[in-house]
């Protein structure tokens, strides 16, 4: 088992550099079938492990397989934790990531970068299986640090198209701000409790009382915190991850979907017995997933670009189990991860799937019909959309009705408030998810004549991996039933993870009134049927399309420029920033102090002959100007406090 | 123990003698003189490496006239400098080879520099420090102006000459001021004068002036701001090897030089110093960071990289405790693989006359050229500080140092920085492996270079793994120091 476990992460690595040192010459068949090859075997594995820790008396294994760094009172061990909190991600991640490296295969078979492809993915599943089985704050952070540059990476591989390299670059700027706050929570965390150790850590926080007021498990979650909105797209700092579409879509789906943007999801459902403690957080962390969910819900009704009102979907159904961990419901914050890992990875994949088909058509009004030509996609992509608005009985039902349900239920300051705007959410959500369904598969098909005979579904190895996905979407709910219709198993599943908190306990004793319950599930319904009708009426009935949208007005260019957030950011940080570096850094410290003196270094290799003494003359003496200026400060020092 | 005890300093004869082989062996060895200068030079610095760790460790301080202190800490640092001088060797040959430059004075100057810079960390009295610190300097003058024809050489060597003689001027201005107050050079004399005065502030004006020149002294040859005008220009102009070695080998001994004047000769107990080298560590962390960002060659990046490193080891300094001191001397470790290893990766990419160190005759290198481009880029990535690598353990200890120190302004300021750092670092790697290559040039890789370079990465990557090891020799090392 213990080395089972360390091959989970392993075998993605050792793909990656199999495929990263020898791909360039290896044949294309054989750079997909060790990328795959190595993933799944990563999955199978964790399938095994699955089914050998469900035998276990207790269902928690750590395993150290070496110091990692030991300096005085500091220890930080290399070493898994498998609990179910990391089974269930390990599981999704793998199982996920296996069918969208398979897509892929169809998906890249055209492009010249096709080993850097693979190499970086399976460089990244590695970094991810690091994160979610980390059993140490430290090595969860390199994992997120390597998913991060694996992001990166892949959001600018088509590196030759500027506006690639510039979401690259967004998103690593971005989420450089995030992890500040991580970082400076991880120092904070370390000088008050000397652990970064999961078990010990949470062991010592176990004994803590919950803070009624800031403390400084309030000061640490909060920072975390910041770092999980850089992560996991949400609001001030969700802006990269639409612009992250420029990635090829398979790493949409993948990273930018599934598992990635996820992780800072389970970052708090895994330090859950420090939030359970600091409910000032959990009301921010609430109240920044219900703000996100319904903005970026609202941005998502009018994009035309079909991969960006995914991204946008993304955005909102990340805020969900945002509001899902801020109501401490953290099993149903990470069962609805798990759907929507299922559903939006399909949305993704059969997004892909229809760009491919169009030659890179991504602009929504020049599609329609395409059910006709492409009868597979349209299918399991209805499958997707039914199962994201929530209709039952599809896995998004089951994991939103719950979110929803926590939230009704939940009591504390704010909890009515996300409910309000969770249904909000859903009904958006219904919206536009069917006006893509229904501006792309249905209505007159706008594509050029000449273009029309060359749509053709999509390969063998792309079209069943959506029908894998589809089922997924479709039964992946059953998992976790409400109380009143059977079993939770996940949430039973998951429970001794969330054991040990003060408001888990009070959860579960709270008394059930089947009435209410019943009644919030049904205006979930009828909000994502409405929201259906909605789009219906307006796409189908009436045959809007995008361009019709701009007779809206000022609300339309409102929303289909994203409240032109991009632009305060450019004005408000990113420009001044640029100016200070440019006119300030640039030409003062170098080019004014250094470069302006030698008119550069090229220019003093063409200067040289009777100029060059010149130069260097002038350049020497401003150099030993700054040594006597440091000095007489120096001396000035010494003579203020000794004088 | 008796007071001429020859093998406290028979390192440094071991080097000297061989340094001296070298260049009378040279011109009778014909056409073999060029291995074999690489060869003897090799052989001087392991047989100093094996002449530290046969002598004894237990702390003494009046060796040879209370010149020479024979403790762990100086054992720790002059291994440090006998590695950094066999990585040296090894990986200049074939850029000597391809320049047309003397093989033998190189050697002979690379072991008479680490003999210097040798002095500098065992020297007990002031003097013996400073006449460390000229032997070091004198070699490290001749060799960045080694490309005599070269005139970007000759401007580096030159401009580092003044620079160098102009703080040394100031250096040995302290030295007298505080010979003057305190009556001696010697660190142990100068300590027991100081430790007779219960209230710092009735320290005699000139002992305080002559401690805050010699700091200054020092900080010029670390590159601390804000004496660290001369390190964009000089490191651009000088033979890529010789850059590595200034950017490592003068700046450790610099810096282990500071920590036996500011713990041994001031009382440790004292620390006065501690907010000027705080204002320095900032101002150096800034200008080294802020000023890399705009660079378009990459010694230039690595010139300003050095310069914000200066800055984070002066965090060690600042915390004036066993813990951030050990991480510092971990530090050094660490620092010195990762530039000479991202170094000796640009003197093979510079090609014939240096004539490619643009960062954008990168591009591409990725997947062509592996062997160069990952280990650079394990090189660059422990530069940043990111996990997995000996470049993030030195600085989460250093950091962590600070923050047990309560110095909580100083670790956000520090990490904002290495945060910045990032992004210049990694820009090269992106250029690397996500650009389009301009003109595809084969880059050769010499077998010793080769290994030179696999080295450093994998032990990087190593020391980022399995640090411990290393962080107690470096732990002991300081305790020792400390007489704890």
């Amino acid at each position: 088992m213990n080395s089972l476990l360390l091959w989970i992460p392993l075998l993605p690595l050792l793909g990656f550099v199999l495929n990263g040192l020898f791909g360039r010459r290896l044949p294309k068949p054989l750079v997909h079938w060790i990328a795959c090859g190595a993933t799944g075997a990563s999955f199978l594995l964790a399938a095994i492990v699955f089914q050998r820790f469900l035998n276990l008396p207790e269902r928690l294994v750590q395993v150290v397989y070496f110091r990692w760094i030991e300096s005085g009172d500091f220890v930080a061990n290399f070493g898994l934790l498998l609990d179910p909190l990391s089974m269930v991600m390990a599981l999704v991640v793998t199982g996920v990531g296996f069918l969208i490296h398979v897509y892929s295969i169809g998906y890249m078979w055209a492009d010249d970068g096709y080993y850097r492809f693979f190499a970086y993915m399976n460089l990244f599943m590695f970094a991810m299986l690091m994160l979610v089985l980390a059993d140490n704050y430290l090595l969860l952070f390199l994992g997120w640090e390597g998913v991060g540059l694996c992001s990166y990476l892949l959001i600018g591989f088509y590196f030759h198209k500027p506006s690639a390299a510039a979401a690259g670059k967004k998103a690593f700027i971005v989420n450089r701000i995030g992890d500040f706050g991580f970082v400076v929570g991880l120092v904070l965390l370390f000088v008050t409790f000397r652990t970064l150790d999961f078990r010990t850590l949470f062991a010592q926080v176990a004994a803590l009382p919950v803070e009624a007021h800031y403390g400084v498990l309030t000061a640490i979650t909060l920072l975390f915190f910041v770092g999980a909105t850089g992560k996991s797209a949400q609001i001030p700092l969700y802006v990269w991850l639409p612009d992250a579409m420029e990635g090829p879509t398979p790493v949409s789906a993948l990273i930018h979907a599934a598992t990635m943007v996820t992780a800072g999801v389970y970052m708090v459902a895994r330090s859950n017995p420090m939030y359970g403690r600091a409910p000032e957080t959990l009301f921010w962390v609430g109240l920044v997933g219900a703000l996100t969910a319904v903005f970026a819900a609202t941005i998502g009704l009018f994009q035309r670009d079909i991969k960006r009102v995914l991204a946008y979907s993304t955005v909102s159904q990340l805020g969900y189990m945002f509001v899902a961990l801020g109501v401490g419901a953290y099993a149903t914050g990470i069962f609805h991860l798990m759907t929507h890992a299922f559903f939006k990875a399909l949305l993704f994949l059969g997004s892909g799937s229809v760009i491919l088909a169009l030659h890179h058509e991504q602009d929504m009004q020049a599609m329609g019909g395409l059910r006709k030509y492409l009868p597979v996609t349209a299918a399991t992509m209805w499958i997707g959309a039914l199962a994201i608005a929530g209709v039952p009985p599809l896995a998004g039902f089951f994991s939103k009705d719950e979110i929803l349900w926590h939230a009704f239920s939940g009591g504390a300051r704010g909890h009515l408030v996300f409910f309000g705007l969770a249904t909000l959410a859903a009904g958006l959500t219904a919206f536009y998810m069917f006006r893509l369904i229904f501006l792309t598969f249905h209505g007159r098909t706008r594509v050029p004549e000449d273009r029309r005979h060359h749509i053709h579904e999509s390969p063998r190895p792309m079209t069943a991996v959506l029908a894998v996905l589809a089922l997924l979407a479709a039964a992946g709910g059953f998992v976790g039933l409400p109380a009143w219709l059977g079993p939770n198993v996940l949430a039973d599943f998951l429970q001794p993870v969330f054991a040990q908190l003060p408001s888990a306990e009070a959860a579960a004793h709270a008394p059930h009134d089947l009435a209410q319950e019943l009644a919030v599930t049904g205006a979930a319904v009828l909000v994502g049927l409405l929201g259906i009708a909605a789009a219906w009426l307006a796409f189908v009935r009436r045959g809007a399309l995008p361009d019709d949208e701009k007779r809206l007005g000022a609300a339309h260019r409102l929303v289909f420029n994203k409240y032109y957030i991009d632009e305060l950011y450019d004005r408000a940080i990113v420009r001044p920033l640029a100016w200070i570096s440019e006119s300030w850094l640039w030409r003062i410290v170098d080019a004014g102090l250094i470069d302006g003196l030698v008119n550069g270094a090229g220019a003093l290799a063409g200067a040289l002959g009777d100029g060059a003494r010149r130069v260097q003359n002038g350049l020497t003496r401003t150099y030993l100007g700054w040594v006597a200026v440091g000095a007489i400060g120096v001396g000035l020092y010494v003579l203020f406090l000794f004088g | 123990m008796n007071e001429l005890f020859i093998p406290a300093i028979l390192p440094e004869i071991i080097l000297c003698a061989a340094g001296v082989l070298i260049m009378v062996a040279e011109p009778f060895l014909g056409r073999y003189g060029r291995a074999a200068g690489a060869a003897l030079a090799v052989a001087g610095l392991a047989g100093s490496a094996a002449a530290v760790l046969l002598t004894p460790r237990t702390p003494v301080d009046l060796l040879f006239h209370g010149m020479v202190t024979l403790d762990l800490f100086g054992a720790y640092c002059r291994l440090l400098f006998a590695a950094i001088g066999v990585l040296m060797a090894l990986g200049a040959a074939a850029y000597l080879r391809r320049e047309e430059l003397p093989h033998g004075e190189f050697h002979a100057l690379l072991l008479f520099a680490t003999a210097g810079m040798n002095f500098m960390v065992t020297g007990a009295d002031l003097v013996m420090t400073f006449v460390g610190l000229e032997i070091l300097s004198i070699a490290t003058y001749v060799l960045a102006g080694f490309r005599r024809r070269d005139p970007r050489s000759n401007e580096s060597g030159m401009k580092y000459f003044f620079m160098g003689a102009f703080s040394s001027a100031i250096l040995l201005y302290g030295i007298a001021l505080i010979y003057g107050a305190a009556g001696s050079t010697n660190y142990g004399a100068v300590r027991r004068f100081m430790a007779g005065f219960s209230n710092l502030s009735e320290l005699p004006l000139m002992l305080a002036l002559g401690i805050g020149l010699v700091v200054v002294g020092f900080s010029f040859k670390v590159a601390a701001a804000p004496f660290h005008v001369w390190t964009p220009d000089v490191y651009e102009g000088a033979p890529t090897p010789v850059t590595a070695f200034m950017s490592v080998g003068p700046k450790a001994a610099g810096f282990a030089a500071l920590v036996r004047i500011l713990f041994q000769l001031v009382p440790p107990d004292q620390p006065v110093w501690t907010q000027l080298l705080l204002v320095s560590a900032v101002l150096t962390m800034l200008v080294g960071n802020l000023g890399a960002i705009p660079q378009r060659n990459i010694k230039r990046l690595l010139a300003y990289s050095s310069i914000a490193h200066a800055g984070y080891l002066l965090i060690g300094l600042v915390t004036a405790s066993a813990t951030g001191l050990a991480a510092m001397l971990f530090y050094f470790a660490a620092y010195l693989l990762m530039n000479i290893g991202a170094f000796a990766v640009v003197a093979l990419v510079s090609g014939p006359g240096e004539t490619r160190v643009a960062i954008d005759d990168y591009r591409g290198l990725g997947f062509r050229q592996p062997v160069l481009s990952f280990p650079l880029t394990v090189c660059l990535v422990s530069l940043a500080g990111i996990p997995a690598t000996a470049g993030f353990i030195g600085k989460f200890f250093l950091f962590s140092a600070a923050v047990e120190r309560e110095l909580y302004t100083l670790v956000i300021i520090a990490i904002l920085n290495s945060l910045v750092s990032v992004y210049y670092y990694l820009r090269v790697v992106v250029v690397m492996f996500m650009q389009e290559p301009g003109e595809p040039a084969a880059v050769e890789i010499p077998a010793a270079a080769g290994a030179v370079i696999v080295a450093c990465s994998l032990l990087i990557i190593v020391f980022g793994l399995f640090p411990s090891s290393l962080l107690q020799v470096s732990g002991n090392a300081i305790l020792n120091l400390l007489g704890r």
